[in-house]
């Protein structure tokens, strides 16, 4: 019996809302670190909590997630596309700054009204709205959908 | 994968287990600590370090094996060993978690700690002792009592893997 009775095709979706799960730890402890009373971290520390948290943290958690994926499965092409799209799909959320909707969502604070004034795309568009960053998320979600379409339209029929 | 029997598999995923430990451990270090001309200044007070610990550790540990394990087996053929290697997954991250690797891998993977040998003596951790079971069980926790603690989880985790592959590979 698999797990719940599930086909494998929803177990693989199963394992997609587990991601979904991770970014929602992420999204508390990102909270519990830079959200309280307006206390935040020092300079050098945020740039290295930024870059160890998100630039290593989601590439290292991709991995484990993937082989952890792989190291189960039969040796066969599908499996190595899973394998794949899990880490490319832990990688699109980040891009698409999932864990920042959550951040929001999940500790009841207000999506800010101007700019995301620390966001590196401000840096580099000059602005970073709440709308640009939904029009993000939902490319992000739109991606990920097309992508596991796909991969089950020619793994899985 | 890279020609690799399905054991060596299995063990290449605990293997980035450990590496995912040794970068929560730096992840540690740059939220509770940065450092500073003469060694390692501590900032406890800016984050809300209860509720760091709470999500990082007492949270994110469970959750992480479940999600390790579940991934495992959402990709396995539906056998009795993969259950049982699911299991196994999930007991090492927790068992890893418990035998404290990452206040372990703190003192390892941070040069800005090791430089100043700040865990060379057998001090006593007393940042622990409101978090610490082991420190509230003992009254006091340091460096040795630290190692052997490691050392007896590492050497369960050890004992569970070989009897796990002896049995079912």
């Amino acid at each position: 019996m698999r797990v719940f009775g599930l086909s494998h095709r929803m177990q693989v979706v199963a394992v997609l809302f587990a991601v979904v799960v991770v970014f929602c730890v992420w999204a508390k402890i990102d909270f519990a670190v830079t959200g309280l009373n307006g206390n935040y971290l020092a300079e050098e520390n945020l740039g290295a909590y930024w870059f160890w948290m998100w630039d290593v943290g989601v590439i290292v958690t991709g991995f484990v997630l993937a082989l952890s994926y792989y190291a189960g499965a039969s040796d066969t092409e599908r499996n190595e596309v899973y394998a794949v799209g899990i880490f490319l799909t832990v990688i699109v959320l980040l891009l698409g700054q999932f864990e920042d909707f959550l951040y929001f969502v999940l500790n009841g604070v207000p999506f800010p009204s101007g700019d995301w004034t620390w966001m590196p795309l401000y840096g580099v568009l000059g602005t970073w709205t709440t709308g640009m960053h939904f029009v993000t998320l939902f490319c992000s979600f739109v991606a990920v959908a097309v992508l596991w379409y796909f991969i089950f339209e020619v793994y899985e029929p | 994968m890279f020609g690799l029997s399905h054991r060596m598999q299995v063990l290449a995923t605990i293997g980035l287990i450990v590496v995912f430990f040794a970068f929560l451990a730096r992840l540690d270090f740059v939220l509770v600590a940065r450092e500073c001309f003469d060694g390692v200044y501590y900032h406890l007070g800016i984050i809300d370090v209860n509720a760091q610990w709470f999500w990082m550790w007492f949270v994110g540990y469970p959750v992480f094996g479940l999600v390790f394990s579940f991934t495992y087996y959402a990709g396995a053929l539906d056998t009795e060993r993969n259950l049982v290697y699911a299991l196994g997954i999930f007991a090492t991250v927790i068992l890893f978690a418990v035998g404290q690797l990452e206040d372990f891998f703190w003192t390892i993977v941070n040069p800005e700690v090791s430089a100043i040998g700040l865990f060379d003596d057998w001090s006593v951790w007393g940042w622990s002792a409101e978090n610490n079971f082991c420190y509230m069980l003992c009254g006091g926790w340091n460096n040795f009592l630290h190692y052997v603690w490691l050392a007896c989880f590492v050497a369960v985790v050890a004992a569970m893997w070989c009897l796990i592959f002896r049995e079912y590979d």
